[in-house]
């Protein structure tokens, strides 16, 4: 067996295997390129311009009067251009829960809870399944590498098909063009992205070294690997916390106005408290590792974070991966480059099908089932998850978990019934449903969200809120453009096949 | 700028297209000869650096760089789906993107 035909069962079956997963990801990952945007439209609280007329003290007093329990740490943001709102995180020191809580600009309150944006940026790399999700994620993203490679290494014509697409074509070949033009034209984007996401957790695909190395302390080796600062508990009540505001200053005298990014402070109510202050600097890639750690009653300045070229070059690769820097022009250039993948992905999974159904085989109905569940479901159950958020009374407690259980609802009845229908349904109603409801969307924030209607928020020049609407507008317009009468579709004028 | 840069990439896949046999046959009559596969590649060449300086010098070498191909892959796949799907707009889409991008970039 030859080099590229041992190869080419690899690219099939190493790359069939965890192609509906790799849909997942991708798909959600293009949606994380903007998850700050889409988590400002899912909480109208955020979308009124307002003076921000709180700081850190005031998020810290907030804290303390509302959460209860002994922390074990708590963090904030403070406000940006992107994302004008504080946010404040906390975890329990006895439970280890954790908690999150945003606050509205114009009246300083606390939002009520909803998955926001955050949910596909989750789903994106771990699959809300926390560690195990993440290894998943991970596996996925090595398989996809291999079938980058091994793509590359059976593909005959490279250069001479670059730009070849004959949609007109008999379907196997029609689909394997379409493949191999989203997968080599994307291909460095392709590649950079699963590595860097591969390398992202990459200290965490083999902890034994590390727990053996640093007596089963791994956090110890995070903190001597980011050059960061860590300060055992004394188990000591600790002292009158000085002004967070006041640290906040003296780190942006040292950083010559640089901006503040993240706060954190570990065991608050511990005599070791530690106030970490990082730097926020959009116009690079890696984020700059001089974070700055003070002791949080004195105020006294304990350690300048020294970051290894080793650490930099790994922050450097997670910055190229998650697109933070540089506007929104980095963003929506990820957006279409990821779509590609999305393509690439469905071109392939319509090669293996259309390759298949003509001679007949096993599993062409499950893989046509599981097509039209995932390629199909997917999209739908994220636009019935932004209803369920506009939908569902913003005060109810169970907001959050009702939001999961319409996403995991709709996509599961969505695959009930691609299963029991064998895929043969297509993808024709979906693309309906996807469009009522991507449609329907702009049209009820115009009934229930006064501030932050399409007009509204085109009308204040927001655009980073009006793009969500927009863009909601788009998607549903292309989908009606597919289903629209076959008859004219064959009426157009077709293009006459160009044969190599 | 960064529309002008995506302009001249797309200018840049344009000619590269051009310089293959398929798809000259789409927009002209017949193959393209040796100096037209010349003069279009190099051409090609000369605009897509043109396109990587303008980036560079823009937003620097750090995300110049990386803007860059991003743009370039985004122009090759528009490219790659004009010929596809609406070939008599390639003559067209490259030189009116251009013209718009020169403008905004003055303004």
């Amino acid at each position: 067996m030859s080099l590229r035909q041992s190869m080419a069962g690899l690219h099939t079956w190493g790359g069939l295997l965890p192609i509906w997963l790799l849909f997942v990801v991708i798909f959600t990952g293009t949606l994380a390129c903007f998850d700050k945007e889409l988590e400002r439209w899912m909480r109208p609280g955020l979308q009124t311009p307002g003076q921000m007329q709180m700081n850190a003290d005031d998020v810290r007093q907030w804290l303390k009067n509302n959460v209860s329990e002994e922390l074990h740490a708590y963090w904030m943001h403070p406000p940006t251009t992107r994302e004008p709102y504080w946010q404040l995180g906390w975890e329990e020191h006895d439970s280890g829960e954790r908690g999150r809580k945003l606050f509205a600009p114009a009246t300083g309150e606390a939002l009520p809870d909803t998955l926001g944006g955050n949910f596909f940026f989750s789903l994106h790399y771990q699959l809300h399944a926390g560690t195990f999700g993440m290894y998943v994620v991970g596996l996925a993203g090595m398989f996809m590498l291999v079938a980058l490679v091994s793509g590359v290494i059976i593909h005959r014509r490279i250069f001479k098909d670059f730009f070849t697409l004959r949609p007109n074509a008999n379907g196997q070949r029609a689909w394997l063009d379409g493949h191999n033009l989203f997968g080599v034209i994307g291909l460095p984007f392709h590649l950079v992205m699963a590595y860097t996401g591969v390398a992202i957790f990459v200290a965490s695909y083999m902890p034994a070294g590390v727990q053996v190395a640093y007596q089963g302390n791994p956090l110890k080796f995070f903190h001597e690997v980011a050059g960061g600062y860590h300060r055992e508990e004394l188990e000591q009540p600790g002292g009158t916390p000085i002004a967070l505001e006041r640290l906040l200053a003296d780190a942006r005298a040292q950083w010559d106005g640089g901006e503040v990014g993240w706060i954190s402070v570990h065991h608050p109510d511990d005599a070791s408290a530690v106030v970490d202050i990082r730097r926020r600097d959009p116009s690079r890639i890696g984020s700059p590792q001089d974070t700055l750690s003070y002791d949080a009653a004195t105020g006294e300045l304990l350690n300048v974070q020294q970051a290894g070229t080793a650490y930099r070059a790994y922050i450097w690769m997670a910055g190229l991966h998650m697109g933070q820097f540089g506007g929104s022009l980095v963003r929506w250039l990820y957006v279409a480059l990821g779509l590609a993948g999305c393509g690439m992905l469905i071109g392939g999974l319509q090669v293996w099908l259309r390759k298949r159904e003509a001679r007949g085989g096993a599993g062409i109905a499950l893989v046509r089932s599981l097509n039209v569940a995932v390629l199909g479901g997917l999209p739908v159950a994220c636009l019935g998850l932004l209803w369920a958020n506009r939908l569902l009374p913003a005060d109810w407690a169970m907001r959050q978990t009702l939001e999961g259980w319409s996403f995991s609802l709709l996509w599961l009845a969505i695959a009930g019934w691609a299963l029991a229908r064998r895929g043969r349904a297509g993808y024709r109603p979906l693309a309906w449903l996807a469009a009522v409801l991507a449609l329907g969307l702009p049209l009820l924030n115009l009934l229930l969200v006064p501030q932050g209607h399409l007009l509204a928020s085109i009308g204040r020049g927001d655009w980073a809120l009006a793009s969500v609407d927009l863009t909601l507008l788009t998607i549903g317009l292309l989908c009606l453009l597919w289903v629209r009468p076959r008859t004219q579709r064959e009426a157009r004028t077709r293009l006459a096949e160009v044969t190599p | 700028m960064m529309l002008l840069a995506l302009a001249l990439n797309l200018f840049g896949m344009g000619s590269l297209s051009m310089a293959m046999k398929r798809h000259h046959r789409q927009l002209w009559k017949g193959e393209p000869g040796r100096v037209r596969v010349v003069v279009l590649r190099l051409a090609a060449v000369l605009v897509i650096l043109l396109a990587l300086a303008l980036c560079v010098v823009t937003t620097g070498a750090e995300q110049g760089v990386l803007l860059w191909l991003c743009l370039l892959m985004l122009a090759a796949l528009v490219q790659g789906l004009l010929l596809a799907f609406r070939p008599h707009l390639v003559r067209y889409a490259a030189a009116l993107l251009l013209l718009l991008g020169t403008g905004v970039a003055l303004l």
